[in-house]
């Protein structure tokens, strides 16, 4: 197999954290408040008690719990958290030369 | 800027969306073959397909100044029915004489199943008897992590790929660096509530770097945006981005990926204006 070419240092700067968190407040509060919203959509339905071991919302409390941490990459950690496991040792089909 | 989109299903698009793609600035698209929205009964419905690709879309694209490319194969959601698929596979080769076709794809994985893995594998060995480009469709939302490392696990796994020559699709947030670090190109798919928005992929670019990464609509018959790649560009300009970095991304890299296709051929170039 080849090698992989190094990948070159990257020439993206994110914005400063101040000016981003001005400009994306009003975005931010707005996803918020639909989150809250659809919570609430859920509660009104007046069966929570239903859904309490239902894996789905198990998985939306976790990841609602995961963005109140201070954790690096959260966007990460969520697409992980909402992913199935994996196995290294699957019977894997060989290539015919 | 001109851009190139280089995955997106235009069998699935109506003519205006090629000419608003063309307003937008783009020169040239790359078609993959995929599912239908339903499981097609023969290989003849797949002869059929690869003609549309091959004859029919080059011509339509051609009336805007795009130049059209396309990918073949038997998609990993049909790639289940292991009979149906060797039939497909057989048929291929008749096609890739045809010098639009840039190589094998989207090949990959769907539900993660042995049958898929198969097919894929049996794509994989007529992709480098060939010696074809290899472009992979990996899977949706919870299925993705997983396939994608059972992808590179099988690319891996096989000495004759050469990884420059592979581009891993659909990358998002957990699985681009699987693709990068193992030498492979990667593809962001700018796809509504399943895949990635402008802004998520502009903040991948921002991690990662420009470096064998591209981004592209996947536009089909479901909801998703024939003008997501001008998406990407209006996102990376509100952020300040550099021109050059911009057009590394939605042209140069593109390109630089298809180049490598025995078949390839030079589109004239369109003046920026």
């Amino acid at each position: 197999m080849t090698l992989p070419n190094p990948l070159k240092p990257n020439p993206l700067k994110p914005s400063h954290t101040k000016p981003l968190l001005d400009q994306q407040f009003l975005e931010i509060r707005c996803k918020i408040l639909d989150l809250a919203a659809q919570l609430d959509r859920l509660t009104r339905g007046g069966e929570m008690a239903a859904i309490e071991s239902d894996p789905k919302w198990i998985l939306i409390q976790k990841g609602i719990a995961l963005l109140g941490t201070n954790r690096p990459a959260k966007a990460q950690g969520v697409q992980e958290l909402f992913s199935l496991c994996y196995d290294p040792n699957w019977p894997k089909p060989s290539p015919r030369f | 800027m001109n851009y190139i989109d280089p995955h997106i299903h235009m069998i699935s698009r109506v003519t205006d969306d090629y000419h608003r793609m063309a307003r937008c600035g783009c020169v040239a698209i790359s078609e993959p073959a995929f599912w239908a929205g339903f499981d097609r009964g023969s290989a003849d419905g797949f002869r059929d397909y690869f003609h549309h690709l091959v004859e029919v879309e080059p011509k339509r694209a051609a009336q805007f100044g795009i130049q059209h490319y396309s990918w073949l194969c038997i998609n990993a959601k049909e790639a289940e029915n292991v009979s149906l698929s060797r039939d497909v596979i057989a048929l291929i080769p008749e096609f890739l004489t045809k010098p639009s076709v840039l190589g094998i794809g989207e090949i990959g994985l769907n539900k993660n199943t042995p049958n898929e893995a198969t097919i894929f594998q049996e794509h994989m060995d007529l992709a480098m008897k060939t010696d074809e480009l290899i472009l992979i469709h990996t899977p949706h939302l919870e299925d993705k992590l997983k396939g994608t490392r059972m992808i590179i696990d099988m690319l891996k796994n096989d000495p004759r790929v050469k990884p420059h020559r592979v581009c891993v699709d659909h990358v998002e947030e957990h699985t681009v660096r699987l693709a990068l670090d193992g030498g492979f190109w990667c593809g962001m798919t700018l796809y509504p509530t399943s895949k990635c928005t402008p802004s998520r992929a502009v903040d991948i670019l921002e991690m990662v770097g420009l470096d064998r990464i591209m981004a592209n609509s996947a536009g089909d018959w479901g909801k998703s945006d024939p003008l997501a790649v001008p998406e990407l560009i209006l996102e990376m300009r509100r952020r300040g981005h550099p021109e050059s970095a911009i057009k590394k991304v939605v042209h140069d890299n593109p390109l630089e990926f298809f180049r490598q296709s025995s078949r390839w051929q030079e589109p004239a170039l369109r003046n920026e204006s």
